[in-house]
C-alpha cells in the first residue's frame, strides 16, 4: 500500500470542471459538459483499471492506494482517501453516470445552463470524496455536501409540484444525517477523554465502540442506521423518494437513483459493518427482514403506478432492497455480491431513466393506464429499452441477474424466509417492468393520445453510441463476473 | 502603575476616541462625515493596539477589577473590526432612512467600549457599569429612527425590560456581597474555596446574576424582548446587537456562572443546580426559537428567533464548560462564527429597499436569482451557514459545541438540539427556495447594493467559507485562550 | 403419462396443420389480398431447421436397431419402444384427421380444469388488490399522513408558542417575573 498523491486528482478535476463550466459560453454548455465528463471517465478508468481488473484478490489488495492529507490537526481530522476494490467501482460509476446525466437534453440547458453544469460537477466532486474517504468526519461532510446541488437542481429545473417534494426529501434525509452526526460526535467526545486522542478512522472508532457499555453501542448504531436507511432507502423510510424522482429533472433523477442511494450502501459497508461488528449480529434478522420487505413492498407499489417515472422510482427501491439484503448478510462475500448488484442497478437505472427521457422528450409524462404504441415508429429506441428492461428484470446474462443470484445465494444460509420473500420480488419485477414496456411500446397509435408523443424521436448519433456501450457493459458484466468476485 | 496604564492603552485610546468624536460632532453638527471618519480612525487605532497587546502576558489591573489578557485583547480587536465593517457597510442605509447623524457614531463607539469593558471586568460593580454603558447606548440606538413607531417601541421595551433585569442583577450583587464580603470575582472564588457559611445567601444571589445575563442573551424564558426589539431597531443596530452584545453578554455569563469552584465538595450540588438552570434555558431556547422561526414572514423577526436558537446552542456550549473546567474554546468558536454570519446577514438586509413600515419580508426575496444572482449567492452562503451545512463556518461551530456538551454527558439535550437543527433547516431553506425556485412576486422590493455594503458582505461571506474549509489556524488560536479566575 | 402426452401432442399438431393449411379460409377479402409466400430470408433458416430436425431423429436409430440393447424397466428392446411411440403418434394424428379434415366442428374446451381462471383471479387480481391496499392504505394513508402530521405538528407548535409573544411590554415583564419565580422555587425547593 503506497501513499501517493494521485488520489486527489479524483477530487480536483471535478472542481476544475465546475469552475470551467461557469466560464464556458451558454450555447456550448451541453457539449462542454459531455466532453469534460467523458474525459474524466476515461481518466478514471485508466487510474482505476489496475484495481478493478486485477486478476486476483491478492493483486487487487496490493494495488490499493491510500492518501492522507492533514486537514484539521486540532481536531484530529485528516483528509484520508482510499481507493480499493469497492470504492474504485463507485468512483468509476460516478464518472460514468455524470456522462449519462449530462447527455440528457432538456430545459436545464436553456435556463441557467452554467449553473446546472457547475452543480453537476460539484456533485461529482462530493460523491467522489464520500466514496473514497475513510475518515468519518470527512465522509459526513461530503455526504451532507451532496444535498446542496441536489436541492438546487430539483428546485430550479424540476416540474411543477416540486416544492413539497424537495422539502420532504431534504428534511427527511437531513434528520437522518443529523442523527448520524450526533452519533459521530458522541464517539468523538469519548475519544477525546481517552489517552489516544481523537481519530475518526474506522479502526480507532471500532475500538471506541468496543469500549461502550451495554446498549449504548446499539443507540449509537441507531444514529448511523437511521441516516443510511433513509438514504438508500429501506422501506419504512422511503416516503420521500417517489415524489422527488417524479418531479425532478431527469439528470437529477439519474443522479439520485444511480449514485445517491449508493452512499447509503457504502456507508454501511465501509463504516457501519467494521465499527459496529459486535452490535450488528444481534439485529441481523430484523435488518434482513426490512430489506426483504423493501423488495416486495416497493414492487407492489410499482405494479399500481401509472406514471413511468414513479414506476421506475419504486423499482429502484425494490432493487436496492436486494442490495441491502446482500449487505446485511454481514460477510465479505455478501458485500461483494451487494457491490456487484449495485453496479448493475446503477447501470440499468441510469439507462432506463435516460431512455425514458428520450421517449418523453420534454413532453408531459406518459400515462401508463393506456397503451401508447410507440415502438413501431422508434425501433432502435424501443429495442434498447427492451434490453434495459430485461436487464432490470434480471434476465440471466445480465449483470443484475448475477448480482441478485449471488445475493440470494449468500442470504439463504442466514435466513431462508427473507430469501424467499426477496425472490418473490423478482417475479413482481417482471410483472411491472413488462407492463411498463408494453404500455409504452405496443397497442396501436390511435389508442393512445398521439399528440403527447409527437415529438419523440428515435435514438441516433451520439446517444445511440452511448446507449450501445452501456448495454454492452450490462451484458458483458453479466457474463464476466470474475472482475467483481476475485478468487485468490 | 505605569505598566498598567500602558496595558490599558487600547481601552484608553477608545475612550479618547469617543471624546474626540463627540467633539467633532459638536463642532461640525451639520455634516456626519467628520464623525464617521473619526469613529473609523478610533476603531482602527484601537484594533491595532489590541492586536499588538495580544502577545503580552496577562495581568489583572486596577486593583483586581480589570483583566488584561489574550481574551480581552482579542475581544476588543474583534469587536472593533465588526464596528468598522458595520460603519463601512451600512452608511447608505442610514442616509436612505435619513438618520445619518453624528450621534450615531458616537453611540456606536460607546457601545463598543461598554462591551469590551464588560468582558474584561472582574468586579461585579464594574460589570454593572459596563453593562449599563453598553445597554444605554443600545437602547438609544434601537430607537434611532425617531419617526418610526416600531423603533420607538423597540427602544422603550428594551429599556424597560433591561432596567428590570438590571435591578435583578443588583439584587444579586447585594446578596453575593452579603454572603462573601467582596464583590471582586477573584476574592469570591477564594471565598468559595474556604468558606463554610452563607452558602444559601450566596446561591440566591448567584442565581440572580446568572438570570440577568440570561435575559441579556435572550435565552428562553427571558427572550420576549428580542423579536420586537430586533424588528423595530434600524437594521445596522440590530446587526450590532446580534454580534457585539451577544458575544459580550455570553462571555460575561460564563464568567458569572463559574464564580465558584464547582469541583469542591461543598459546591457540587450548586454546580448541578446551575447546570439544571442552563439546561432548562437551553432546551426552551432551542424549542421556542426554532419552532417560531418557521412561522415568521418578516426577515428581521425570523433572524431574531434564529438568534434565540443560537443562544440555545451557545448555552449548550456553556454546559460544556463544566468539564474539563472552563474550556471555553467551543463557545469562542461559536461566537466568532456567529458574529461573522450575523454581520454578513444584517448588512445584506440593509441592501433591500423595502418600505420602512413593513420591513424586509420573505416576499422581497422571491425571484432574487433572476434579479440579482450575486446577492442570491451571498444569501445562500449565510443561510446555509446558519443551518450548519458543510463547507461553512456554521458546521464547525456546531461541531465544537455539540462535542463539548457531549463531553459533559448532555446527551438528551444534544439530541433535542439536533432535532431543532432540522426544524431550523426548514426555516433557512424556505428563503433559498423562494430566491431560486420562484419568480418575483408583484410586491417584491428592489435590492440595490452599494460599494460599501457589497465589500462588507463579500468579506463576511468569504470569511464564512474560508473558516468552513480551513479553520485550523483560527481554532488553534482560540484553543489557546482561557478564562482566568 | 408421457405416452398420453405424446398422443395429445400428435393430436393437436395434426389439428393445427389441418386447420391452418386446409379447410375453409376465415380471412376477409382485404386480408386475402395481403397473403404471400414468406421471403427467402425466412424460408431458408426454416428449411435448414426442418432438415436438421429430421436428421436428428435418425441419429440414434441405426445404432439402437443394430445392437438391440435391453432397456430399463420393461425389459423390451429399443426397436419395440420406437415402434410403440410411432404407433401412439399415428393414433393421435388419425383421430385429429377424422375430426378436422373438412369443416371445423366444435372447439375443444378452452379451460377444462379452470386452471387459468384460478390463476388469474388468485395471483393476478390478488396481487393487484394487495398492491392497491399497500398503495392506498399504507403508503398514502399511513406514511403520507405521518408526513403531513409531523409538518402540521411543528407548524401548530410554532403558532401556539407565537401567541405568547403578545407585544405588550407589561405582558413580557409578567412572564419573565413568573419564570424567574418558578426557577427560584425549583432551585430552592428541589435541592438541599
Amino acid at each position: 500500500m503506497e501513499t501517493t498523491h494521485s488520489l486527489s486528482f479524483f477530487l480536483t478535476l471535478p472542481l476544475f470542471g465546475m469552475v470551467l463550466a461557469l466560464l464556458v459560453p451558454k450555447g456550448v454548455q451541453r457539449i462542454y459538459s459531455i466532453f469534460a465528463s467523458i474525459l474524466f471517465f476515461a481518466l478514471t478508468l485508466y487510474e482505476a483499471s489496475g484495481i478493478l481488473f486485477a486478476g486476483s484478490a491478492r493483486l487487487a489488495e496490493s494495488l490499493v492506494v491510500e492518501h492522507h492529507l492533514a486537514w484539521l490537526p486540532e481536531i484530529g481530522v485528516r483528509l484520508s482517501l482510499r481507493l480499493d476494490s469497492i470504492s474504485a467501482w463507485f468512483v468509476l460509476l460516478n464518472s460514468l453516470v455524470a456522462v449519462i446525466a449530462f447527455s440528457a437534453k432538456g430545459v436545464w440547458y436553456r435556463k441557467y445552463p452554467r449553473l446546472f453544469s457547475a452543480l453537476g460537477f460539484f456533485l461529482v466532486f462530493a460523491l467522489n470524496a464520500a466514496f473514497m474517504s475513510t475518515d468519518l468526519v470527512v465522509f459526513y461532510l461530503a455526504y451532507e455536501a451532496v444535498f446542496i446541488p441536489m436541492i438546487l437542481m430539483v428546485g430550479i429545473w424540476g416540474e411543477n409540484q416540486k416544492a413539497t417534494a424537495v422539502f420532504r426529501f431534504f428534511l427527511m434525509s437531513f434528520l437522518g444525517s443529523i442523527m448520524m452526526l450526533v452519533s459521530i460526535f458522541y464517539l468523538i467526545s469519548i475519544q477525546m477523554k481517552s489517552a489516544s486522542g481523537v481519530s475518526p478512522h474506522v479502526a480507532d472508532l471500532a475500538t471506541t465502540v468496543k469500549g461502550l457499555q451495554g446498549s449504548e453501542a446499539m443507540w449509537v448504531f441507531m444514529g448511523f442506521f437511521l441516516a443510511f436507511a433513509i438514504k438508500v432507502p429501506l422501506v419504512p423510510f422511503h416516503s420521500w423518494l417517489k415524489d422527488v424522482y417524479t418531479f425532478a429533472p431527469m439528470p437529477a433523477t439519474i443522479w439520485m437513483s444511480a449514485m445517491l442511494s449508493k452512499l447509503g450502501v457504502i456507508g454501511m459497508i465501509r463504516f457501519v459493518e467494521p465499527i459496529f461488528a459486535g452490535v450488528l449480529p444481534q439485529i441481523q434478522g430484523l435488518l434482513m427482514t426490512l430489506a426483504a420487505i423493501s423488495v416486495v413492498y416497493a414492487a407492489m407499489l410499482a405494479l399500481k403506478s401509472d406514471r413511468p417515472k414513479s414506476l421506475l422510482a419504486y423499482s429502484s427501491i425494490s432493487h436496492l432492497g436486494f442490495v441491502m439484503l446482500g449487505v446485511f448478510t454481514l460477510q465479505g462475500q455478501g458485500n461483494s455480491s451487494a457491490v456487484l448488484l449495485s453496479v448493475g442497478h446503477t447501470l440499468t437505472s441510469a439507462l432506463l431513466f435516460f431512455l425514458l427521457h428520450k421517449v418523453e422528450e420534454g413532453q408531459e409524462q406518459l400515462d401508463l393506464s393506456s397503451p401508447h404504441g410507440l415502438a413501431s415508429d422508434h425501433p432502435i429506441l424501443f429495442t434498447s429499452l427492451f434490453i434495459a428492461v430485461l436487464a432490470s428484470v434480471s434476465l440471466p446474462g445480465t449483470i443484475n441477474f448475477a448480482g441478485e443470484f449471488l445475493v440470494l445465494l449468500h442470504s439463504y444460509p442466514v435466513s431462508v424466509l427473507c430469501t424467499g420473500i426477496a425472490g418473490l420480488g423478482v417475479v413482481l419485477g417482471a410483472a411491472y417492468m413488462l407492463k411498463f414496456y408494453q404500455q409504452m411500446g405496443f397497442g396501436s397509435l390511435s389508442m393512445g393520445n398521439s399528440d403527447e408523443t409527437a415529438k419523440t424521436r428515435d435514438l441516433g448519433g451520439y446517444e445511440l453510441v452511448l446507449v450501445f456501450w452501456l448495454l454492452a457493459a450490462v451484458i458483458f458484466c453479466g457474463f464476466q463476473t470474475s472482475i467483481f468476485l476475485k478468487g485468490n | 502603575m505605569s505598566l498598567e496604564i500602558q496595558s490599558l492603552g487600547p481601552w484608553l485610546f477608545l475612550a479618547c476616541g469617543i471624546l474626540g468624536t463627540l467633539l467633532v460632532s459638536v463642532v461640525r453638527p451639520s455634516t456626519k462625515r467628520p464623525a464617521q471618519i473619526s469613529a473609523l480612525l478610533t476603531l482602527l487605532g484601537t484594533a491595532i493596539l489590541a492586536v499588538r497587546g495580544l502577545g503580552s502576558d496577562s495581568l489583572v489591573a486596577m486593583s483586581g477589577t480589570f483583566e488584561i489578557s489574550q481574551l480581552t485583547h482579542g475581544f476588543l480587536a474583534a469587536v472593533c473590526g465588526l464596528g468598522i465593517l458595520f460603519i463601512l457597510g451600512t452608511g447608505h442605509y442610514l442616509t436612505r432612512e435619513r438618520i445619518h447623524l453624528s450621534d450615531y457614531y458616537h453611540l456606536l463607539l460607546v457601545l463598543i467600549l461598554g462591551a469590551s469593558i464588560l468582558v474584561a471586568s472582574k468586579h461585579l460593580v464594574v460589570t454593572f457599569i459596563a453593562l449599563e454603558v453598553m445597554s444605554l447606548a443600545a437602547y438609544t440606538l434601537a430607537g434611532f429612527r425617531r419617526n418610526d413607531s416600531r423603533s420607538n417601541e423597540a427602544a422603550i421595551k428594551y429599556f424597560i425590560l433591561g432596567g428590570a433585569m438590571a435591578a435583578v442583577y443588583l439584587l444579586g450583587v447585594s446578596f453575593v456581597f452579603g454572603a462573601t464580603g467582596s464583590m471582586q470575582l477573584g476574592a469570591i472564588y477564594e471565598w468559595s474555596k474556604s468558606s463554610s457559611s452563607g452558602h444559601d445567601l450566596f446561591r440566591f444571589g448567584h442565581l440572580m446574576l446568572v438570570l440577568s445575563f440570561l435575559f441579556k442573551v435572550a435565552a428562553a424564558p427571558l427572550h420576549f424582548w428580542k423579536p420586537d426589539v430586533y424588528e423595530g431597531a434600524p437594521t445596522p443596530v440590530t446587526g450590532i446587537m446580534a454580534s457585539v452584545i451577544t458575544s459580550a453578554a455570553f462571555l460575561t455569563l460564563i464568567r458569572l456562572v463559574h464564580l465558584v469552584d464547582f469541583g469542591a465538595s461543598d459546591w457540587v450540588s450548586h454546580g448541578d443546580l446551575m447546570k439544571g438552570v442552563l439546561r432548562v434555558s437551553a432546551a426552551a431556547s432551542l424549542i421556542v426559537g426554532s419552532m417560531i422561526m418557521i412561522t415568521q414572514k418578516n426577515l428581521k423577526r425570523m433572524l431574531a428567533y434564529s438568534s434565540i436558537t443560537h443562544s440555545g446552542y451557545l448555552l449548550l456550549g456553556a454546559l460544556g464548560t463544566f468539564s474539563p473546567a472552563l474550556e471555553i474554546s467551543s463557545m469562542l468558536i461559536y461566537l466568532g462564527g456567529y458574529a461573522v454570519m450575523s454581520t454578513g446577514v444584517f448588512v445584506l438586509l440593509t441592501v433591500s429597499c423595502a418600505q420602512a413600515d413593513t420591513g424586509v419580508e420573505l416576499i422581497d426575496l422571491t425571484g432574487l436569482m433572476k434579479r440579482a444572482p450575486f446577492l442570491t449567492l451571498l444569501w445562500i452562503v449565510f443561510l446555509l451557514s446558519m443551518a450548519g451545512m458543510p463547507f461553512t463556518v456554521g458546521f464547525f461551530t456546531k461541531y465544537f459545541v455539540f462535542i463539548a456538551s457531549l463531553g459533559s454527558n448532555e446527551v438528551g439535550l444534544v439530541i433535542l438540539a439536533a432535532i431543532c437543527t432540522v426544524v431550523g433547516a426548514y426555516a433557512y431553506l424556505r428563503p433559498i427556495a423562494l430566491m431560486t425556485m420562484r419568480d418575483a412576486a408583484p410586491g417584491a422590493s428592489d435590492w440595490r447594493p452599494t460599494l460599501g455594503s457589497q465589500m462588507v458582505v463579500v468579506t463576511a461571506a468569504a470569511a464564512v467559507l474560508v473558516l468552513g474549509i480551513a479553520p485550523n489556524p483560527v481554532i488553534h488560536f482560540l484553543k489557546g485562550i482561557s478564562l482566568i479566575h | 403419462m408421457l405416452a398420453i402426452s405424446a398422443m395429445l401432442t400428435a393430436y393437436y399438431m395434426t389439428r393445427l396443420y389441418l386447420l391452418v393449411f386446409f379447410g375453409e379460409s376465415r380471412l376477409s377479402q382485404k386480408e386475402k389480398a395481403h397473403l404471400h409466400e414468406s421471403p427467402w430470408i425466412m424460408t431458408l433458416p426454416l428449411g435448414i431447421l426442418g432438415i436438421a430436425s429430421l436428421a436428428g431423429g435418425w441419429f440414434g436409430a441405426p445404432v439402437a436397431l443394430e445392437h438391440g440393447h435391453e432397456t430399463g424397466a420393461l425389459n423390451v428392446s429399443e426397436g419395440v419402444i420406437m415402434g410403440v411411440s410411432v404407433l401412439i403418434a399415428l393414433a393421435g394424428a388419425f383421430v385429429a384427421h377424422r375430426k378436422y379434415s373438412g369443416t371445423i366442428q366444435g372447439e375443444s374446451p378452452r379451460d377444462p380444469f379452470k386452471v387459468d381462471a384460478f390463476y388469474l383471479s388468485f395471483f393476478g387480481k390478488g396481487t393487484r388488490r394487495v398492491s392497491a391496499f399497500f398503495g392506498r392504505v399504507i403508503e398514502d394513508g399511513f406514511f403520507g399522513r405521518m408526513m403531513q402530521f409531523s409538518g402540521a405538528a411543528v407548524d401548530l407548535g410554532g403558532n401556539l408558542l407565537r401567541t405568547l409573544q403578545t407585544g405588550s411590554a407589561q405582558g413580557y415583564l409578567l412572564m419573565m417575573v413568573l419564570a424567574v419565580a418558578a426557577l427560584m422555587c425549583w432551585v430552592f425547593l428541589g435541592v438541599h
